[in-house]
């Protein structure tokens, strides 16, 4: 089959401030036509580049040192005017963009955005292209799209922008679609809705589709082919099949075995350690490396070719050379097929190990909490309503939800960031919120620490490490001797694995993953006995979540610790969790063992929250169904929180309790 | 919408009544001679307290504050003492607010279209020729002083160009010198806001979507770029406005143009405190209703306004 | 395809893996202190104003040290007794004398100083006031109505009318000149840091210090300020020229400093007064140069600075 688009030893340059940054190092790639190639990588690996020269959209600084891009018989690297691109815009090739509340133009009404296309590439004027742009709104599935189509951006939510977004890039039915991160900003409900949304109409259409994303669980989802991306070059490229299953190099090997969902409870993920290379310095050989624990001394000096493992299969590495000593590929890769299949992830655990066989006193106690937030003309926005949970010393308890549903807010009222409006927390027996005493003010400080979710922003980019790892101290501890901090900032530092020479540098020389450690140093220092995680890895790379898991777990095991974790993301709290709790709009709808809310899900909310989560693994992801939640299903009967069986609890009205029970067999 | 603009009114009233207050409460520290003119001198102690009487200015301050805000409800400014004894103020200022108006609102116009045109050319061609050029102006105009470069202006404008140095009304050319003099500034104001903005908004994502579309770059930035960056501008709009056309006082006064501004300084070199303090409360009034009118035009530019008031984002 | 045969067989052997190569392919060597100082010394022309306007300065402080200098307000007599009247510039007089026979080079200097002293006690106090304003306003919330409101009314009014109302109210002189103007120029520095701080303070380290139980004085003083020295470096470096141009202004109305004090202000003035005769004009001239470059300087070194130290331009 010809491909309709061929990419050919692609090169992009960018000049910054004097110096080359060579983000895409010579790449080829062939769009199937009809098929969707998805391109996989971490940020930084060129990928959204890659895609921005198809359309010659390169900031200014950016320009292709090599290669063609042949499309329609034309070379696109050799375009020069914007006419030229004009014809392809647009026309025949649509882009979807990453983030939907930046991407359309605020003061335009969005019908008008759709038309401006359509005046643009089919000649249409006036009414009938508002009644095409109506029309298009509907198949994205915008309700009632003649109103929808007068309002302006900011009346829409991110999903219904990103529909909005889709809108315009097909609206001139393009032949290829490209989707940069389209679901990225949001949350796994809306997605999975977007990502159906993006396969009815390419199968409607007939589009080819390339899909840029960082989510293996996507990439199963909408994928054919995949280019795995790394450091600027493809390193394998193959059916969707062949790279899940029968994956060849080293990184590919890497970001699968990592997958949370291939872990074991209490036990280590397969993590890779150090960062993406920075593309300012000239790299030989593999770029992957000096990460790679299969390197091959040939990998250091020399850069492999793609060679050839199926007619559509190939992979950038020595280890394909006939010379290489045969390596296995990590066995975590050959799980891969399991994803999603069985009911319950394996558990190293003993039963005396899990939380059920230590309760006790709680340690956290959370009860009818309830935050309000003041708006502007004296408004209240409850965003907690009537919260109660335990936290119980030793476990790691799971907050989930999606954004806007106030689990952060959540955390920081347990922290005394946001002050609760009603209700009550107890710490260790104690009432922290509201006004304390000094000296329960010292004891929470010290106890309760915060791990906080951006690296980026997390610490001081003023001072030094010394400092913002022993500043808790600092005020706690106000006659400490100088020797004995620099003494406990040396012993945090080695506990999250940094070196302790590292205390006299600045936040900025640090990779993300490297903060992520010293925010953790951070919280250690106050020797807390519980630790509010905060999504501590949604901002970081694939790569690099792993460590940060993996490091969690260590100092739970050795230093006891209790975790409150809050995040989005439910194949993370599986592996991580003891216990989740599953909240939706300010309140807790069920709350369950980890293992039993995935095996019986009760409320409507929590299966369609499990029914989205992408699977990375094609088989499972191609052929799931996803439930929409829809809270009318409630109607009007009160509801209330109830222990359906101990330790379970679950949020419904009589009659739907009833069912719950039935659900449970009792 | 309609809230928010009643929130604003309201808003800039209780503005505008403490500063009234407050300047008249300050003028009431004012040693009393510029109650009197050149007669201070020849009146003896009776008769000056006599002429104080008269001007209520033996009351306590909350019954002098009352009776001027009952006068200023008739529109009685006061009345002038020594630069046109005995007439009112308002009398005074109302043949001289034709000249302030034709010129602030000619310069605001004229400041407006190049300004924001060659802000708009800067912003497009960042970094070349055009922008190096206009930026060197802004500079120049910005850091130094109006006082000081306006006379040059007036200086080599007459000497070089042979146009009349003072203001004439029966003669054409001698608006040409007093309203450059006016613009100059103006045209810097609007060029760097209109660059700054520009630049801003030629970073959006939009703007990518827009190119991603197969929209001409001419096209995006017309229908986008500059719509969106003239929203910031807009509210500033009314204040330039307003305050142009409550005249310049230091340009009316090297031109001898009889507007307010000018009479200002007049009076302030003649101490006539009803005249100060009349005049500065007009131009405390203009400078405040000027930001009210401009936070409404943005309220009805930008229809993010009217619902996200309410919002936390 | 091409071949690679000729790579030696020995190196397909596994490599061992060393850690600490593997932590530094991410490392930076960034550093914002030697970036913004790197941009800037890469800006020829700030470079060159600084060199000059430190020049200007020191000349303006040692200037009456030098031999054969005049006091700047003794007026100059010629051998018969008759005062030196508008001596052309030449070699006794470089700027020549003004209409009472002062020696305008001594005048241009001492006024030069008087006007930068003036300019950078308003540039402090506004800074300090701004600051603390701007701190307590951004930062602490229960403040925040009271001083936007505070805020709102001291901005709606022109800054024009405050100077000239406050110039009027109490009488000329050095220290009203000062008093009005600080009055009138801090709210710039307040409303810059106070949106900074709006920015910056529910950044997330922010909320890490308050976990940690650091008090608001530590928190506004080592997470919030040490962001704030570029805005706080701009806004000082513009309010000198702009304190130097109101100072001009009033002078003009009659409300500056007394005649006999030599400022720029009164240079000016006093060269406009007679600047329609044009072999008087030197003394305009002269005067205006002077602050034209100081002016000039301030304001492309503090935007110099301000670009420097933003760490979007620092890659």
């Amino acid at each position: 089959m010809t491909p309709i688009l061929s990419v050919k030893d692609l090169e992009v340059q960018f000049s910054l401030r004097g110096r080359t940054l060579t983000a895409v190092r010579g790449c080829s790639l062939d769009l199937p036509r009809g098929k969707t190639t998805a391109i996989v990588g971490e940020s930084g690996a060129g990928k959204s580049v890659f895609v921005k020269t198809l359309l010659g959209m390169l900031d200014k600084n950016g320009k292709i040192t090599g290669g063609s891009i042949e499309y329609d018989g034309k070379d696109l690297t050799r375009f020069a005017t914007e006419k030229e691109w004009l014809t392809i815009r647009g026309k025949r090739i649509g882009y979807v963009f990453q983030d939907p509340m930046t991407s359309l133009s605020p003061l335009m009404p969005v019908g008008k955005q759709i038309e401006e296309s359509i005046e643009e590439h089919q000649g249409l004027r006036g009414a009938e292209a508002a009644a095409l742009a109506v029309e298009i709104l509907g198949r994205v599935g915008i309700p009632q799209p003649e109103a929808r189509a007068k309002q302006y951006p900011h009346e829409f939510s991110g999903g219904m922008r990103q529909r909005v977004v889709i809108a315009i890039a097909i609206a001139c039915r393009p032949e290829i679609l490209i989707c940069d991160e389209p679901t990225t900003a949001l949350d796994v409900t809306i997605q999975a809705q977007i990502l159906k949304l993006i396969r009815d109409i390419q199968g409607e259409f007939g589009f080819t589709t390339v899909y840029i994303t960082h989510d293996l669980g996507v990439v199963a989802n909408v994928a054919d082919y995949v280019a795995v991306m790394y450091a600027g070059k493809i390193v394998e490229y193959g059916t969707t099949e062949e790279i899940f299953y029968d994956p060849r190099h080293a990184y590919t090997w890497a970001l699968l075995s990592s997958l949370p969902q291939l872990g074991e409870k209490g036990k280590e993920l397969y993590a890779i350690t150090g960062s993406p290379p920075n593309l300012f310095k000239e790299i030989t050989g593999d770029a992957f490396a000096p990460r790679n624990p299969h390197a091959l001394k040939v990998d250091f000096a020399y850069e492999p070719p793609l060679f050839p493992v199926s007619e559509t299969h190939r992979a950038a590495t020595w280890m394909l050379d006939g010379r290489a000593p045969k390596i296995d590929p990590p066995p975590a890769v050959g799980q891969i097929r399991e994803i999603g299949k069985t009911p319950a992830i394996p558990s190293a655990l003993t039963p005396q190990q899990t939380p059920a066989g230590k309760k006790g006193k709680p340690l956290l106690s959370v009860k009818e909490l309830r935050v309000e937030f003041h708006t502007k003309g004296d408004k209240h926005f409850a965003a907690v309503k009537d919260v109660s949970f335990d936290v119980y010393p030793g476990e790691t308890f799971g907050l989930v939800g999606e954004s806007g549903s106030g689990k952060t807010t959540i955390g920081r009222s347990i922290i005394r960031l946001n002050p609760a409006t009603r209700g009550e927390i107890r710490f260790d027996g104690e009432r922290i919120d509201g006004k304390i005493s000094p000296e329960t003010d010292r004891k929470v400080v010290s106890q309760l620490q915060m791990i906080f979710q951006d690296p980026m922003a997390s610490l001081n980019e003023r001072a030094k490490i010394d400092y913002i790892i022993s500043e808790g101290l600092l005020s706690l501890r106000r006659n400490m001797k100088e020797g004995e901090r620099k003494e406990i900032v040396a012993r945090a530092l080695e506990d999250v694995g940094l070196l302790p020479e590292f205390a006299s540098r600045f936040p900025h020389e640090f990779s993300g993953g490297q903060r992520q450690r010293i925010g953790i140093a951070r919280a250690l220092v106050m020797e807390p006995r519980l630790i509010i995680a905060d999504e501590p890895i949604s901002a970081l790379d694939v790569s690099i979540r792993a460590q940060v898991l993996n490091l969690l777990g260590k100092l739970k095991r050795e230093k006891g610790l209790t975790y409150l974790f809050i995040a989005h993301d439910l194949s993370v709290m599986r592996f991580i969790s003891d216990r989740i709790g599953v909240i939706s709009k300010g309140r807790l709808v069920e709350l369950a063992e980890a293992e039993e809310l995935f095996r019986c899900p009760l409320h409507p909310y929590t299966k369609s929250l499990i029914s989205a989560i992408p699977q990375p693994n094609p088989e499972v992801e191609k052929s799931k169904e996803i439930l929409v939640y829809d809270p009318s299903v409630h109607g009007t009967d009160p509801q209330s929180w109830v222990e359906i069986t101990p330790g379970r609890f679950v949020r419904g009205s009589e009659r739907e309790l009833d069912r719950y029970r039935r659900d449970l067999g009792l | 919408m309609f809230i928010y603009s009643l929130k604003r009114l309201a808003q800039s009233l209780v503005t505008l009544v403490i500063v009234v207050t407050v300047v008249f409460l300050l003028m009431r520290l004012l040693p009393v001679e510029g109650y009197f003119g050149e007669r201070f001198d020849k009146l003896d102690d009776s008769q000056k307290e006599a002429i104080l009487d008269k001007y209520g200015l033996l009351d306590p301050w909350y019954v002098q504050l009352f009776n001027f805000y009952a006068d200023l409800s008739r529109g009685d400014l006061g009345t002038s003492i020594i630069y046109r004894a005995n007439v009112p103020v308002s009398k005074i200022i109302k043949p001289r607010i034709p000249y302030s108006v034709n010129f602030g609102i000619s310069a605001t116009v004229i400041s407006l279209i190049l300004g924001l045109g060659i802000g708009k050319k800067m912003a497009t061609h960042k970094g070349r020729a055009w922008d190096r050029v206009w930026t060197g102006y802004i500079i120049l105009v910005s850091a130094v002083p109006s006082t000081v470069y306006l006379l040059f202006v007036q200086l080599y404008g007459s000497d070089l160009l042979h146009l009349p140095m003072l203001f004439d009304k029966y003669r054409i050319g001698s608006w040409i010198l007093p309203l450059v003099s006016l613009s100059l500034g103006g045209i810097a104001f609007n060029a760097m806001w209109m660059r700054r903005y520009m630049v801003d908004e030629l970073n959006r994502d939009y703007l990518k979507l827009g190119q991603a579309k197969g929209l001409p770059y001419k096209k995006i930035m017309r229908k986008h770029v500059m719509r969106n960056a003239y929203v910031p501008l807009a509210q500033y709009l009314p204040a330039t406005l307003l305050s142009t056309v409550a005249g310049s006082i230091y340009i009316e006064s090297i031109y001898s143009i009889p507007g307010m501004g000018g009479l200002l300084v007049d009076v302030i070199g003649r101490q006539d405190n009803p005249m100060v303090q009349a005049l500065v409360l007009i131009f405390s009034s203009v400078g405040i209703v000027g930001l009210f009118l401009g936070d409404i035009l943005m309220a009805l530019i930008d229809p993010r306004i009217k619902l996200n008031k309410g919002e936390t984002r | 395809m091409k071949t690679y045969d000729d790579i030696p067989a020995e190196l397909f052997v596994p490599s061992p893996m060393d850690r600490g190569e593997a932590e530094k392919t991410g490392y930076s060597n960034y550093s914002y202190w030697r970036s913004t100082i790197r941009i800037f010394l890469q800006n020829r022309a700030a470079l060159f104003l600084l060199f000059l306007l430190g020049i200007l300065v020191l000349f303006t402080v040692v200037q009456p040290l030098f031999p054969g200098q005049r006091p700047a307000t003794q007026v100059n007599f010629d051998a018969k007794g008759f005062p030196l009247r508008n001596i052309q510039p030449g070699k006794e007089y470089w700027f020549g004398t003004n209409a009472i026979g002062q020696d305008l080079w001594s005048r241009i200097w001492h006024g030069t100083r008087t006007s930068l002293l003036i300019g950078l006690l308003v540039g402090i106090v506004e800074m300090g006031i701004g600051i603390v304003y701007g701190a307590l306003w951004g930062y602490v919330r229960r403040l925040e109505r009271p001083l936007t409101e505070v805020f709102n009314v001291l901005h709606n009014i022109p800054n024009t009318i405050i100077l000239i109302l406050m110039a009027y109210i109490l009488r000329p002189g050095f220290s009203t000149m000062v008093t009005a103007m600080c009055l009138t120029g801090w709210h710039g520095m307040a409303r810059f840091i106070r949106n900074q701080i709006v920015i910056i303070r529910d950044r997330e380290y922010n909320l890490a210090s308050r976990c940690l139980g650091t008090g608001t004085g530590r928190i506004i003083y080592k997470n919030l300020l040490p962001y704030l020295v570029s805005v706080v470096m701009l806004q000082t470096a513009l309010s000198i020229p702009s304190t130097i141009g109101w100072e001009v202004f009033l002078t003009y109305l009659g409300l500056g400093l007394p005649i006999d004090v030599p400022s720029l202000g009164n240079l000016v003035n006093e060269g406009r007064s007679i600047m329609m005769s044009p072999e008087l004009r030197y003394q305009l001239i002269f005067p205006t140069i002077v602050l034209s470059v100081i002016t000039v300087s301030f304001y492309i070194l503090g935007n110099a600075f301000a670009d420097a130290s933003d760490p979007r331009n620092h890659l």
